[in-house]
């Protein structure tokens, strides 16, 4: 029985050695399809902006639209948002683009404020799901669950086990020669990485995003819970709410990182988010420097963003909203860079 | 639980420790334990299933001490029947019903009738056919006077429940299984090693050669009206080795997690696609359901004993039986027919190869006979398969029709060409190893022990990089 233990051991042993070679070897985006094939046509781009977050930053900032709104400044903006990216895995995917230096043209990236999420378990198992995380991530990630209070984060054990599943997986599906395969999803760069819910509804997924567009069109209650939690935001003081120093200290990681590449980072908090997620954003948000901050999820300030006739879903914005998003953006943004101060302006037809 | 899961991972190690941890409270200790594993390794799937399961058991636990209790010969058939019926009701009950209502509401449809026949949709419980097989020859075995009754329950209990075979076989004897868990077991490492090989051989075939099949075969047979009968064939091809990878895989790692715990379980697949004709087929192929069928229908039905016809009419039996076993739909029946029908002109013409044992080649040098058998037996054998698979009768005679027509000689239309030489490849590497009991039995024997841990880490990352299920990140909420 020792001998067999023994060799067991040393079987498991060499495995993991093997593992560690490999997985070290591998690019730190493989396994997201969608990143890739963005960070490819990044480098052919030349972009000086890239905006780094979720759906939200990827489907609701339109590239093209922002650098001319942007003129005289001499943008030119590419959106490395992956559909379906959470907060952790947005914040590994900077860290890394940071680190690497692929594109040395950069100068300021545009980071959505996320917090946490879970996947769901149909997504579980997926290699996009779990590429990104490694034992070096549980750390902070623990950290964070720890931090939070239970009206930012609940069932805190569930979040520990995710974390670990998704690791465990991330490891197993990893190994798979499939993981190198193009998927199905590999149009997903759209233009400058941006890529609308108009166009989708031409892809060969359009059958899922009507069927997501029809449901929307049925449901009265999710948008008006999101509108109800931007209210929230706009009423929540986040000096008296807990502050999550994890998630603070990674923002401060990513920013000093970005400092000796000579890019300037900014933030910003998407809207149509959570009561919960307000709640683990805000505070952390009043520590960031205040002229690299673009806030447009006030409802009092932005109701036109929270309008039927411009979402895709609770969420979402389709095209026309995207439109009026980025517009409100460029704005905000341009400000920033010319030192101004903002005033209310209309959007631009 | 399935074997190829991050549970079963996890599941297996975690027994295999306490098992033996168990062993100095002695061998009904370690069986109460490994009964309570095997019911929370089937539970695990759906745990209300469990009580058909524990049904089964109870049922052919009582069957079996009154039978042997029994002063006369008519009740040890009232017994005996109490137990056929109980097993077959289950198994028909959850298995067949729902075919039997649609197949008579169907009939009824084609003799004009409208019936208003509601289909009850029950849930197929895993591995029913299994363990009911497994349990049912047990109570006839003790009516035979060829088993004695259990008197132990929980022994008999973890007899029928055991984990590493409960769900896809083989389907094992009592004579040869429950006498294990009535004796000490000992940690033999030879054994654990052979384990090992099984498991590692039984992932292999399953995750990489069964998983790559199983993508194109889906794809194949789903868009079979766009293919042509060359692409339909090579369907029929991948799938039969899909099958074979599938099944034989899953049994190996049956066999091989059963040598962890000290206990052997029949073989049940001897390199079926190197037999020279179709008797041969069904000794090499599900061995364990062959010989049930054989000693459990077709003996008691008379056999070859009573002339010619009777045996025909035997052998068609259990053949079509033996393909309803296999599932609920008249594709598999006629599947099992077909293979009855194909197979009786042998026990009339050739008799002299139901002696043949030794896989070809074994022994002397392979005959021109030999090579042509090998290479028909095959090609029917996969043939038919493309019945096992299709959804129906019609888009089998869709599929036949494709092979049958011109464009069998056309190049196909669809040709995934690494799962193919990967398929080639495979085949080729059984084929070199057919004289072993199974094909990685002597793989790196002779290696220093370094090379052997290095190489069992390696073929571990190779069948997690080769396996070829992909999961699809689900984009659209996003």
């Amino acid at each position: 029985m020792k001998q067999f233990l023994r060799n067991s051991a040393l079987v498991l042993f060499c495995f993991l050695a093997i593992s560690v070679i490999y997985h070290s070897a591998l690019p730190y985006h493989a396994g997201s399809n969608q990143y890739s094939n963005q960070l490819n046509e990044l480098k052919k781009y030349k972009a000086n902006i890239v905006l780094f977050g979720s759906s939200r930053t990827y489907r609701h900032i339109n590239p093209l639209l922002l650098d001319s709104l942007m003129a005289p400044l001499s943008t030119k903006s590419f959106n490395m948002a992956p559909s379906g990216c959470f907060g952790p895995e947005s914040y590994y995917l900077l860290e890394n683009f940071l680190k690497n230096s692929d594109v040395p043209s950069i100068e300021f990236v545009l980071l959505e404020l996320q917090g946490l999420e879970k996947h769901d378990n149909i997504n579980k198992a997926s290699s996009r799901a779990n590429y990104w995380i490694h034992p070096s991530s549980l750390p902070w990630l623990f950290a964070y669950i720890k931090q939070a209070n239970y009206k930012q984060i609940d069932k805190k054990n569930h979040w520990r086990w995710h974390y670990l599943e998704l690791l465990l997986y991330g490891y197993l599906s990893s190994w798979k020669i499939g993981y190198f395969l193009p998927s199905g999803n590999e149009n997903y760069t759209g233009k400058a990485g941006h890529k609308s819910f108009k166009d989708e509804m031409t892809s060969e997924n359009a059958p899922e995003y009507a069927k997501r567009k029809l449901q929307f069109s049925r449901d009265t209650i999710r948008l008006r819970n999101r509108i109800q939690a931007a209210k929230f935001a706009d009423q929540f003081e986040p000096s008296s709410a807990a502050q999550i120093p994890a998630l603070h200290k990674k923002l401060c990681q990513l920013d000093s990182l970005a400092k000796l590449r000579g890019i300037k980072l900014y933030y910003h908090i998407p809207l149509r988010l959570e009561e919960n997620e307000y709640r683990q954003l805000l505070p952390v948000a009043e520590m960031l420097p205040a002229d690299r901050l673009i806030s447009l999820y006030s409802y009092s300030e932005n109701k036109e963003l929270y309008t039927r006739d411009i979402s895709f879903d609770a969420g979402h914005l389709n095209e026309k909203g995207t439109r009026l998003y980025t517009v409100k953006l460029a704005e905000k943004w341009k400000a920033l860079l010319q030192n101004k101060k903002v005033d209310v302006i209309s959007p631009a037809k | 639980m399935l074997f190829n899961s991050l549970a079963f991972v996890l599941f297996l190690p975690l027994v295999f420790f306490i098992y033996w941890g168990l062993k100095r409270y002695g061998f009904r200790t370690q069986n109460i334990f490994l009964l309570i594993s095997s019911l929370f390794f089937y539970g695990y799937w759906d745990w209300r299933f469990l009580s058909l399961l524990l049904l089964s058991i109870f049922i052919d636990f009582i069957a079996g001490k009154k039978i042997e209790q029994a002063d006369s010969t008519s009740q040890k058939k009232g017994w005996l029947w109490f137990s056929l019926m109980g097993n077959l009701g289950i198994l028909l009950s959850f298995k067949y019903l729902d075919f039997f209502i649609g197949s008579f509401a169907t009939l009824l449809e084609n003799l004009g009738f409208s019936p208003n026949i509601t289909s009850l949709n029950i849930i197929f419980p895993i591995g029913i056919s299994f363990y009911t097989f497994q349990s049912l020859g047990y109570t006839i075995d003790v009516y035979r006077a060829k088993a004695k009754a259990e008197s132990n329950f929980l022994t008999y209990a973890t007899y029928v429940s055991f984990f590493p075979q409960l769900v896809a076989g083989p389907i094992e004897r009592a004579g040869h299984l429950l006498p294990q868990f009535k004796r000490i077991r000992h940690f033999n490492y030879s054994e654990a090693v052979v384990g090992v090989r099984m498991i590692l051989l039984g992932f292999f075939k399953k995750m990489v050669i069964a998983d790559g099949c199983a993508k194109h075969v889906d794809y194949m047979f789903e868009h079979h009206n766009e293919l042509n009968g060359s692409a339909l064939l090579l369907a029929g091809f991948l799938f039969s080795i899909q099958i074979y990878g599938d099944f034989s895989g899953y049994t190996d790692i049956a066999i091989g997690t059963a040598r962890f715990f000290g206990i052997k379980l029949n073989k049940n697949f001897s390199y079926p696609f190197f037999s020279r004709n179709l008797s041969e087929f069904w000794r090499r192929w599900h061995i364990s359901l062959s010989s049930w069928f054989r000693d459990y229908v077709y003996i008691p039905l008379g056999g070859s004993r009573y002339g010619k016809q009777k045996t025909l009419l035997n052998i068609l039996i259990v053949f079509t039986i033996s393909g309803l076993w296999h599932g609920a739909n008249w594709t598999f029946v006629l599947w099992g027919l077909l293979h009855g029908l194909l197979y009786t002109p042998l026990i009339f013409f050739n008799p002299k190869s139901q002696n043949s044992r030794s896989i070809i080649g074994a022994n002397k040098r392979i005959t021109l006979t030999e090579t042509l058998g090998l290479i028909g037996t095959f090609s029917i054998v996969c043939l038919l398969f493309i019945l096992f698979r299709a959804q129906d009768l019609g888009q089998a005679t869709a599929i036949y029709s494709g092979i049958a027509s011109s464009s069998l000689w056309q190049e196909p239309l669809y040709f995934p060409l690494p799962t193919v030489v990967l398929a080639l490849i495979f085949l080729g590497f059984e084929w070199m190893k057919r004289r072993e009991t199974f094909s990685a039995q002597t793989i790196g024997s002779s290696w220093p022990l370094v090379l052997k841990i290095l190489g069992c880490a390696l073929v571990i990352a190779l069948i997690l990089a080769l396996s070829f299920e992909r999961q699809e990140f689900i984009y659209f909420q996003f």
